[in-house]
């Protein structure tokens, strides 16, 4: 393998609460090449944040701390929040999971889109224009044309998910982190909105981080996974390897899902066992 | 089988008049045996939720009959018909009143439907539902989204229904949560004999607790059938086997008919 595009040594992230400060990741490692890699895990299991702290968006008062962070061979572990602007957006991007919350609701999809052209690419409105219908065009919407000019609560979920990839894609990023981005979408839609990433990280050589809480999705879609538990990664295995885990905590989670045809006469739950978090 | 509990014939629904209106639900017809746990599934607007809301009496204008327990029913109810249809609701957040303590809660439909010996009916429940009796004087957010849901269905089960609703009980769950809500709907449902349909997009859980399933799009039920066939893949309508292969997982190999099937909406 080349060199990796993201790598990440010991990184912690912490909140001040009432009783002392509260770790929500704890010690997590990372090397991430041109792959598309899964992190899952449950609620509070810190996936989000691990995702929020490669962007640098860790919200106050939360602490981030870290050994080593380098992207592309570059160290971020210390960069002024003014420098992240660099990276941030142009070079690692990320989309979120409801575009209901993430796009402006009284502003044009398309002026949307354009935006963050004149931010990150800079260039003149007409440009800006033809790479938005461009960009619209690569994430499979029919009719760019008419879709510039449809306001967010316009747009179906599919819709709405795939204009934020579109906005992603205008800076041509090297990571892209996709936080639980087809969680809020029917099963067939997101089946599309998957295609559609692949097809980046295939065609543009694209690295993607897919967080998920979605076992059975991850293991179809990506290439490798995280499986994250109380803010530490409790094993890392082949995609097509998910079935084989060891940690009783990835089994559990496993075992715990309904699958079609499941014929078991009660569904086992799991016995959480306090040594895991240790 | 014994006589259809809930009986649902030629509904249609539509919300807004002229060109805005929409039709949600167009013409369907169900009936679910008495004791049977049965199941819609459906994407995002295709009417399975809407279906639940007017047997739960939510709805106020509709065309057809809804028949339960071999009573016609309007949205205008009896204090007797409502205590026989009870329903959950999907999000434990938004359906406990946040300034209510479970006791409320679970005491308040029993007040309200003159029930007796409320204090320990509410014992009976809470203990049903696997809470503890430390869980009854507690706010809402002092219990986490599975505790939660699990007073959501003690609220419903407080009144003894004879039918269940459960309007996508588990989505807003993590899947080790889910599991233990799932269960706790099976027992009690063998413990208590009461008929449940049950509404997800979940293809999996759906096919995993219904004895019968209904597959709705755009309105419309287009086939029923049992969980076993459903599970087996052996639905024969082309929506229905699109929608089970895109639940088992990412496959591209689907993606040309659904690029189509996006052309024509």
């Amino acid at each position: 393998m080349s060199e990796p595009v993201l790598e990440i040594r010991n990184l912690r992230i912490a909140f001040p609460t009432l009783r002392g400060s509260l770790e929500v990741v704890r010690g997590l490692d990372l090397t991430l090449g041109r792959e598309r890699l899964g992190i899952v895990g449950e609620s509070g299991s810190g996936k989000s944040l691990t995702g929020r702290a490669i962007m640098g968006l860790v919200p106050p008062p939360g602490r981030v701390s870290v050994d080593r962070m380098s992207f592309m061979g570059e160290d971020i572990s210390r960069l002024a929040p003014a420098d992240f602007v660099r990276l941030r957006g142009r070079r690692i991007s990320m989309v979120l999971q409801d575009p209901k919350f993430s796009l402006n609701p009284v502003m044009k999809v398309g002026r949307q889109i354009e935006e963050t052209y004149h931010l990150h690419v800079g260039g003149g409105r007409r440009q800006a224009y033809a790479r938005t219908l461009e960009v619209l065009a690569a994430v499979k919407i029919r009719d760019p044309e008419a879709v510039y000019h449809l306001y967010p609560h316009q747009l179906s979920g599919g819709m709405g998910q795939r204009v934020m990839i579109a906005m992603m894609l205008i800076p041509e990023p090297q990571l892209l982190i996709a936080d639980e981005p087809t969680s809020a979408l029917d099963v067939t839609i997101q089946l599309q909105v998957l295609a559609i990433l692949e097809d980046l990280v295939r065609e543009r050589g694209m690295s993607l981080i897919f967080i998920s809480h979605d076992l059975g999705l991850v293991a179809s879609f990506c290439d490798r996974v995280l499986i994250m538990y109380a803010g530490k990664v409790v094993e890392s295995c082949l995609a097509s390897e998910l079935d084989r885990v060891q940690h009783p905590y990835a089994r559990g989670l496993l075992s715990s899902v309904p699958r079609l045809g499941d014929d078991r006469p009660e569904l086992p739950t799991l016995e959480r066992d306090a040594e895991w978090a240790q | 089988m014994s006589a259809a509990t809930v009986e649902i014939s030629g509904l249609s629904i539509s919300f807004g008049s002229g060109v805005r209106q929409i039709n949600a639900v167009k013409d369907v017809t169900l009936a679910v045996a008495d004791g049977e746990a049965f199941g819609l599934v459906g994407e995002s607007g295709s009417g399975k939720s809407t279906v639940l809301n007017a047997v739960a009496g939510l709805v106020d204008r509709y065309s057809g009959t809804i028949r339960v327990a071999g009573e016609a029913v309007t949205p205008k109810r009896s204090l007797a018909q409502r205590r026989l249809v009870q329903m959950v609701f999907q999000d434990p957040y938004g359906s406990l009143h946040p300034r209510q303590t479970v006791d409320k809660a679970l005491s308040d439909p029993a007040v309200i439907h003159g029930l007796d010996g409320i204090g320990a009916r509410v014992e009976r429940v809470l203990a049903d539902v696997g809470l503890k009796p430390e869980h009854r004087f507690r706010y809402p957010h002092e219990l986490s989204g599975g505790q939660r849901q699990r007073v959501a269905i003690a609220r419903a089960l407080i009144l003894e229904p004879r039918i269940l609703l459960l309007d996508e009980p588990t989505s807003a769950l993590d899947v080790s949560v889910q599991a233990e809500v799932l269960n706790l709907l099976r027992r009690l449902r063998i413990e208590h004999g009461f008929t449940s349909i049950m509404v997800s997009h979940n293809l999996a859980v759906v096919s995993y607790m219904c004895d019968r399933i209904a597959v709705m799009n755009r309105g419309r039920v287009l086939e029923t059938g049992t969980g076993d066939a459903l599970a087996k893949g052996q639905f024969v309508h082309a929506y229905s086997r699109q929608l089970f292969r895109a639940s088992s997982g990412y496959d591209r190999s689907l993606l040309g008919d659904l690029w189509q099937d996006a052309a024509e909406r």
